[in-house]
């Protein structure tokens, strides 16, 4: 009853009630306050509210923290931040959803110093309304989960739509579900991903999530054209690790063609070269290239082989070759740290004089 | 691909105990049981979500990993990859040289880049002035290496755009120390997820702060062997200027601000002394270095005032690019000179009198300002991945104004004046110089006809204006300067003849075409306009009288004319010399340009008059020191001018 009460008073004391402390901190300070007996004690309580499950008494107990007077601002906002956390581990039940509301709106009050020397800026300690929004947006990634477990890998119709308009917070769910979803279940759906990102349904993501999965190529290629850079990105290097190189192969000369990930795909590249012929093959090829020769220069430098160095050292002396094919060749024995290449390097600084890639090569050795 | 979501999906399973708490005794900066276990064997993680672990810290959004590449991605790069960069750029670019300026305490070279042309002179054949940046002083600060970088690829990137960028390889040596602290960025890349010893100091691993250096030796790289974890020293406190003053370092060797055992002890402060050296120091006139977190420019003031004063309005002007987003945090001490720390800043500020800040990125407070938590007030030392292209752009562009503005006030560099009727050159004069001062090389003067149209062509020293991708003009982000910007008028000195007003307030008479006069740029692709006139017909009806252009622009970061371009502007002891306003007043505002003037004669093979026009009253009467006042000249000079030099001129 006086829960409930106590409840009660805490609705219409809105959260600016909250009490504003005096100005920044020492952290240790703050620390020694935050951490006072008192808020252990309700720290402990709120975490056997949450081992019950029980959401509903922990949000009200919560609700009661909001304009507990008899804490300190820090410890308030210390339990607030781990009651926070510890609901949004919970069902969103409606009392729970109305307290981190309440929650969300809240401003910090602990101001510590970001550095205790020197440079006077302070940072909060605690944000309790950031956890709340941070534990409202897992709730929407657990709801999301649920929700498309059972339709991942289906041909229903409407899958593509829903896919193409979850929210980041949804698609983490989303993202969760395919995690724990058989692989040829979840090929069940390629032919309306595949249909759709052909025609600009922004649905990349999910076919590079799949594709990490599943380690389908025609997804994965179809990711490389229209997912995010990035992640693009973290399904290559996914992918790279996991496919044999006859697999990974065409999916990485796919993206040399693509600015965004080519540099990284020439790394994943280096990482096969000394298995695949082919690979070092391309990453020799890719050195002509004006937009990939540097990052092809610092895949074959990786390599450090003596092979490369002497290639790369007979591609820089070579006055017939193009300038610019020259000083990427050369780079690529800058950049080797092995004893070839910095053989090389000393000999090109003497054979090429003060020309300027002499004096780009001298720049090289000195380093 | 789950890390670029930028959203996590939290305690999605299982229970949480999200308040990871260390057992560490905080003592300021320091630890007052370093040698507990329980403190220095305490290891954490960083994650997206919370989990049931104790040990691990809820970040709110994914967790950084650095990714080999070498053009920028949505994220943060490797040391490796960075490393590549810089010297791609410096083995492919003739405008880029790499210069080894020293060695980490674990063998690593630290390199500083150059930027600029070749030589050391710009076009009129003055020394180029200099800017240093520094990135990397802390290891933990993960945007400085990319936004230091982001710096040197827009450099590299514009260097022959035919405009600013051209203009800045021309005339200003821009100096960059992308990655000063090797062995700490390093170490904090080797464990990207993990740190040790407190949630709320946290010192090892991806949040170390110092070098690896202590006591002669260095720490280990092994972050479970914790006996040396705590040590190491803070480079940002290891400067001459507040070395171990007004209780801001210490020398507590398990201190996070351990000031080191003297002052430049370190080989990393050292480095950054030779990379001054490159610029060379005596050139600088900017120094930057880049940090995070808590968006703010901490600029020390060192009671020099004009030093002072300019510092602010750089600041200012360079904040207003990103709409003044970041703060202003130029010391509280002003004109005391007595609050340095031993900071980098500090050193660069009283050592070489230069404008000079601590530069903190992105965030504001921490992980909340981007959806995430304060993580105990560290959050803001991981800035998401998906963050960090736009604080690279933000700040590139932000850089640009202010390297441009520190290049130098803006002067006229020459004129030609055309007969409409037939494109013959009636005028043209260009000022010249070899490291000293300057004289104006007349080179035609032929008479203006009274009643006849012409077209007169002005070039400065700069580009002048800014036009968006899509080659429409607009103020610089954040400026005033913009295409009604400006004025330009014809005077006729002793002739009772109203000034003829020239209509340069319009995008349409810039040239954003190379081909020089009269309708191309001079060197730079906005750095000259073209407008034409109509000579009054009672000008000149008794006998050659000169006509005098009187000229008030700015360029696009609001800088005002040198208006007397025979001094060049340079920056001696904190401010700029050698800057004139109109009434000839060395300062730091400029003024108006009156240093062209051609003549009109209803006789077209008349000789021009003797006498040269000029702003300047004929006797001095200002007192004050730095421009202003600039309009007073103008009723005693259209009532009856004064000559004041006389330099015959004759048609070539």
């Amino acid at each position: 009853m006086v829960l409930l009460a106590l409840s009660a008073f805490a609705l219409v004391s809105p959260a600016a009630t909250y009490a504003a402390t005096a100005g920044p901190m020492p952290r240790a300070q703050a620390l020694q306050l935050a951490r006072d007996g008192v808020s252990d004690e309700v720290i402990r309580e709120l975490k056997t509210l949450a081992t019950r499950g029980d959401s509903t008494a922990l949000a009200a107990r919560i609700e009661i923290l909001l304009s507990d007077a008899s804490l300190e601002p820090a410890a308030r906002e210390r339990a607030l931040e781990t009651g926070t956390f510890l609901l949004g581990a919970l069902p969103p039940e409606r009392k729970a959803r109305q307290v981190l509301r309440q929650i969300s709106q809240l401003e910090p009050q602990t101001w510590v110093w970001l550095e205790e020397g020197g440079h006077r800026v302070s940072v909060p300690l605690y944000d309790p309304a950031a956890a709340a929004r941070v534990s409202e947006r897992a709730w929407l990634a657990r709801e999301a989960e649920a929700r498309f477990s059972n339709k991942l890998g289906t041909t229903a119709p409407e899958l593509v739509d829903d896919l193409a308009r979850a929210s980041l917070a949804e698609r983490s769910g989303v993202i969760s579900a395919i995690a724990h979803a058989p692989a040829a279940q979840l090929l069940h759906s390629k032919p309306s991903i595949l249909a759709a990102l052909d025609q600009g349904v922004a649905v990349g993501w999910y076919a590079a999530e799949v594709a990490a999965r599943t380690y389908d190529s025609e997804l994965a290629l179809a990711a490389i054209e229209h997912a995010e850079p990035r992640e693009a990105l973290d399904m290559l290097d996914a992918l790279g690790d996991r496919l044999a190189p006859g697999d990974i192969l065409p999916l990485l000369l796919h993206s040399l063609r693509s600015p965004a990930l080519a540099s990284h795909s020439l790394f994943v590249l280096a990482r096969l070269a000394p298995v695949s012929p082919a690979a070092l093959s391309q990453i020799w090829q890719e050195l002509e290239n004006e937009e990939n020769g540097g990052s092809a220069a610092a895949a074959l430098a990786r390599l450090s082989s003596p092979e490369a160095a002497m290639r790369a050292a007979a591609v820089t002396v070579d006055p017939d070759r193009d300038d610019a094919l020259r000083r990427r060749a050369l780079l690529a024995l800058c950049l080797d740290n092995g004893d070839a290449a910095q053989r090389h390097l000393q000999l090109l600084t003497q054979s090429l004089g003060d020309s300027s890639l002499g004096q780009k090569a001298s720049q090289c050795a000195g380093r | 691909m789950r890390r670029a979501l930028a959203v996590l999906a939290m305690l999605v399973a299982g229970m949480a105990a999200p308040a990871a708490e260390g057992a560490c005794r905080l003592n300021g900066a320091s630890i007052s049981n370093p040698d507990d276990p329980s403190c220095r064997d305490a290891m954490f993680r960083y994650v997206e979500s919370a989990t049931t672990s104790n040990d691990e810290v809820t970040l709110g959004y994914p967790v950084p990993l650095p990714l080999d590449s070498l053009t920028p991605v949505d994220g943060f790069r490797t040391y490796e990859s960075l490393k590549a960069r810089h010297q791609e750029l410096a083995v492919m670019l003739d405008t880029v040289e790499a210069v080894p300026v020293g060695q980490s305490g674990m063998g690593e070279t630290i390199v500083a880049y150059r930027m600029g042309d070749s030589d050391r002179t710009t076009p009129l054949g003055d020394p180029e002035p200099a800017v240093l940046v520094n990135g990397t002083i802390h290891a933990r600060e993960w945007q400085s290496p990319e936004v230091v970088t982001g710096l040197m690829e827009m450099l590299a990137l514009r260097s022959a755009d035919g405009g600013i960028g051209q203009y800045l390889s021309d005339n200003l040596n821009v100096v960059i120390l992308p990655i000063l602290n090797i062995d700490g960025f390093r170490q904090t890349q080797r464990y990207p997820e993990r740190f040790s010893a407190d949630p709320d100091q946290p010192r090892d691993g991806r949040m170390r702060r110092k070098n690896m250096r202590y006591d002669g030796g260095l720490v280990d790289t092994d972050l479970d062997n914790t006996a040396d974890n705590f040590q190491g020293v803070d480079l940002n406190r290891n400067n001459e200027h507040g070395y171990g003053q007004n209780n801001s370092s210490s020398t507590d060797p398990v201190s996070l601000i351990n000031r080191g055992p003297a002052i430049a002890s370190e080989p990393e402060i050292l480095a950054l002394q030779a990379a001054a050296a490159l610029a060379p120091a005596g050139q600088l006139r900017l120094y930057v270095d880049v940090h995070s977190f808590s968006q703010i420019y901490f600029a020390p003031l060192t009671g020099n005032s004009r030093r002072d004063e300019l510092t602010v309005q750089l600041m200012q002007r360079m904040r207003a690019v990103t709409n003044f987003k970041y703060r202003d945090g130029r010391s509280t001490a002003s004109g005391t000179g007595n609050d340095a720390i031993g900071t980098t800043a500090d050193y660069f500020a009283y050592e070489y009198q230069v404008p000079s800040w601590t530069l903190e990125l992105e965030p504001l407070n921490g992980g909340q300002d981007y959806g995430g938590t304060a993580s105990h007030g560290h959050s803001g030392f991981i800035l998401p991945d998906s963050e960090i292209a736009r604080v690279r752009d933000e700040q590139a562009q932000t850089h640009l104004l202010g390297f441009y503005r520190q290049a130098g006030p803006p002067n006229v560099v020459a004129v030609e004046v055309r007969a409409a009727s037939d494109g013959q050159v009636v005028y043209r004069a260009e000022w010249t110089g070899n490291g000293g001062r300057r004289s104006l090389q007349v080179s035609t003067n032929m008479a203006l006809l009274p009643g006849a149209q012409y077209r007169l062509w002005i070039a400065f020293s700069k580009p002048m204006r800014w036009r968006d991708e899509n080659g429409e003009m607009q103020p610089f982000a954040g400026q005033t300067v913009g295409a009604d910007s400006g004025s330009a008028r014809l005077e006729f000195p002793g002739q009772n003849v109203a000034s003829l007003p020239l209509r340069i307030d319009r995008a349409a008479v810039w040239n954003m075409a190379p081909g020089g006069a009269p309708d191309g740029y001079h060197r730079y692709a906005d750095d000259s306009l073209s407008v034409d006139f109509t000579l009054p017909a009672n000008v000149a009806e008794r006998s050659a009288q000169p006509v005098m252009l009187v000229l008030d622009n700015a360029d696009l970061s609001g800088q005002k004319l040198d208006a007397d371009p025979v001094t060049p502007v340079s920056w001696t002891n904190g401010h700029w010399s050698g800057f004139e306003n109109e009434l000839g007043e060395e300062g730091d505002i400029g003024g108006l340009d009156c240093s062209i003037s051609f003549f009109a004669a209803t006789d077209a093979n008349a000789n021009p008059p003797a006498d040269s026009p000029s702003c300047k009253p004929a006797a001095p009467t200002s007192t004050g020191g730095g421009g202003g006042g600039a309009l007073l000249w103008l009723l005693p000079m259209l009532a009856g001018f004064s000559f004041v030099s006389a330099r015959p001129r004759r048609a070539t």
